[in-house]
């Protein structure tokens, strides 16, 4: 794939023709914290590691209409939700753009795929920026994940020194480069993406993943979950920044003789989250809902789905208000588990 | 296709099962004649019942595919959306999506002779195996058809209508027990594991169904490795907390199976090789 060089300052022109075809979204700073939001003329806040929100609120809505309906009892109208439109996302971080392969791993795999989820998914342009400096967070490199990962982005920008290298990845990718035509420059080499190939990512260092599930599965009565729970407050605030936590629930709305049924973000980690109506709970401890949730990212996913449930992007940790992190997990449970 | 969008059904017909009514069997018959046509399922698969406007909840199906132009759901009161239902009334509309989940294994249960043994709301989902079995075109494939069913009182029994009609079959052993009689009551009375050490059925060339309360399945399985089954064939269905039935919402999977869909039936076999999660 020919490599192009986008020098810094023409990098708002290439958004102002984005934003003119679809919807443009990016990074940005709000009150301090970064978050993907409709950029209009604001440009994106890059800063190393991943903002703070992760892109699934992009395509895979916090709520979203699955339909409307109107009547009552003895006579129904369901109306299915109006399709998604068009949307470009720019300045998405390679973890995150991997996050959206393992969403959509779930969400969309067949028989039953999830027709929203793929609608949004192929109305979606995920322009990636690479990364020369990982975030304190980020243990990309210990989940197979590199900081130069193309997998998941349409285009993939390299930063250097006043101007991004620019490759299209996809076709979708190279009707990118082709619209952004006279603003390209041909680049001489591509010393950019090698950097980010190298950078350094610390927290993933010694990190080792061999046999993890087994382990992980081996361990299912360790005291270990247990110790956990005593530090996790369950506020389930890692499952809803996290890239690949894609747990739902569904429920009515009703405002007189209409209404809406709405899809929304749930996490594992409630205690209701798993009661049945007559009373019994599989999960009933705070324990057992954390070693479901590890078990499912780093076991039964990958069993199921072929990878990681987890791309190290680090927000759990960044997150979690009792500094619980997953990279930080992981590690103890190399002295626990040995 | 967006597949949470459901069919809408209309309920033809609402039979209250237990004394206190708290389980009513709803038989109801989809809106669109294509989709009535087209809905094709087998026993031990369930559907995703929506009250519009209340929510949606996972039902078994109890009636059996041998029946046709309409499905029954037999429906315990417990929740919001189960509380909603038994509000409705014969000519209301409901939303069925579905079938969903896998089925008993009905063809390699041919030649067999078959025990079912069911607790409470339990008989729900075996019901649908039941009918099919016991179906003129298919009741030749099977041997010796026997059935256990207990619950707490005679109130809290399910399907009395029904069980009425097998009660009458000579090709069927039926037998109906309750924790706790009550004056009128002329039938045994005992736990349904002390019926089945009774009974004692031989696991030679037989397979067991079973569904019923966790600690009903508890001793069920312990009496029938004293009998001499092995956990082959023991066949259960489960029951999880389900939002989406196809394998997205992410809660009802035990280890790295989806109740959803590699369930709800499961053989004791496959169930021991499971993580204590259910």
């Amino acid at each position: 794939m020919t490599m192009m060089l986008l020098p810094g300052e023409r990098l708002s022109g290439l958004l102002e023709r984005l934003a003119a075809e679809a919807r443009l979204y990016g990074p940005l700073a709000v009150d301090g914290t970064v978050v993907f939001e409709e950029l209009g003329c604001n440009p994106p806040t890059i800063e190393p590691g991943c903002p703070a929100g992760s892109l699934k609120s992009l395509l895979y809505h916090q709520t979203d209409p699955v339909f409307d309906f109107e009547g009552g009892y003895t006579d129904i109208a369901l109306r299915a939700a109006a399709p998604p439109v068009a949307q470009v996302i720019f300045g998405v971080r390679p973890c995150d753009a991997v996050g959206l392969d393992r969403l959509g791993r779930a969400l969309a795999a067949e028989p039953f795929a999830d027709e929203r989820y793929r609608q949004r998914r192929e109305m979606t342009t995920v322009l990636t920026v690479a990364c020369r400096e990982a975030g304190p967070h980020c243990f990309c490199r210990a989940m197979g994940v590199s900081p130069a990962d193309p997998r998941g982005s349409d285009v993939v920008l390299y930063p250097a020194d006043g101007h991004y290298l620019l490759e299209a990845v996809t076709p979708r990718g190279q009707d990118v480069r082709e619209s952004a035509g006279k603003l390209l420059d041909p680049a001489g080499d591509d010393a950019a993406r090698m950097a980010c190939r190298e950078t350094l990512v610390l927290r993933a260092a010694g990190l080792a993943r061999d046999g993890l599930a087994a382990h992980l599965e081996a361990a299912f009565h360790h005291p270990y979950w247990d110790e956990l729970a005593q530090r996790c407050l369950g506020c389930g605030a890692c499952t809803f920044v996290c890239p690949t936590c894609y747990c739902f629930a569904m429920f009515d709305i009703v405002r007189g003789t209409r209404g809406r049924r709405l899809r929304g973000w749930d996490s594992c980690q409630f205690k209701d989250y798993s009661l049945m109506a007559g009373g019994h709970n599989p999960q009933p401890t705070r324990g057992s809902r954390i070693r479901r949730r590890l078990l499912h990212k780093l076991s039964r996913f990958p069993a199921i789905h072929g990878d990681w449930a987890c791309v190290g992007c680090g927000r759990c940790g960044a997150a979690c208000p009792v500094g619980l992190h997953l990279a930080g997990v992981l590690a103890e449970l190399e002295e626990v588990l040995s | 296709m967006n597949p949470y969008l459901p069919h809408l059904a209309i309920i033809e017909d609402v039979i209250p099962e237990t004394a206190s009514h708290d389980v009513k069997t709803f038989r109801v018959a989809f809106a669109e004649p294509e989709v009535r046509a087209g809905f094709r399922y087998e026993p031990g698969q369930f559907a995703e019942v929506s009250v519009i406007g209340a929510g949606e909840a996972p039902i078994s199906i109890t009636s059996s595919p041998t029946q046709e132009g309409y499905l029954e759901f037999a429906v315990k009161r417990a929740g919001v959306m189960t509380t909603a239902m038994h509000h409705a009334r014969p000519g209301d509309y409901l939303g069925i999506r579905g079938p969903y989940g896998n089925h008993f294994p009905y063809r390699e249960m041919e030649g067999k002779n078959v025990v079912f043994i069911a607790g409470g709301i339990g008989l729900a989902p075996l019901r649908s195996l039941v009918t099919f079995v016991l179906a003129p075109a298919n009741r030749e494939r099977y041997g010796a058809v026997s059935i256990i069913y207990g619950a707490r009182s005679p109130g809290d029994l399910v399907f009395k209508w029904e069980l009425e009609r097998w009660g009458q079959r000579d090709d069927l052993d039926l037998e109906v027990t309750v924790d706790r009689g009550d004056a009128a009551w002329q039938g045994r009375v005992g736990f349904v594991p002390q019926v089945l050490r009774e009974l004692a059925p031989r696991p030679d060339n037989t397979v067991t169904v079973t569904c019923g309360p966790p600690v009903m399945i508890k001793f069920v399985l312990q009496d029938l490795e004293k009998l001499g089954f092995t956990p082959d064939q023991v066949i259960t269905t489960l029951e999880m907390r389900m939002k989406c039935g196809i394998g997205k919402c992410g809660r009802c999977n035990i280890g790295a199976r989806y109740v959803c869909q590699d369930g709800p039936v499961f053989t004791y076999e496959q169930l021991q090789k499971m993580p204590a999660e259910y």
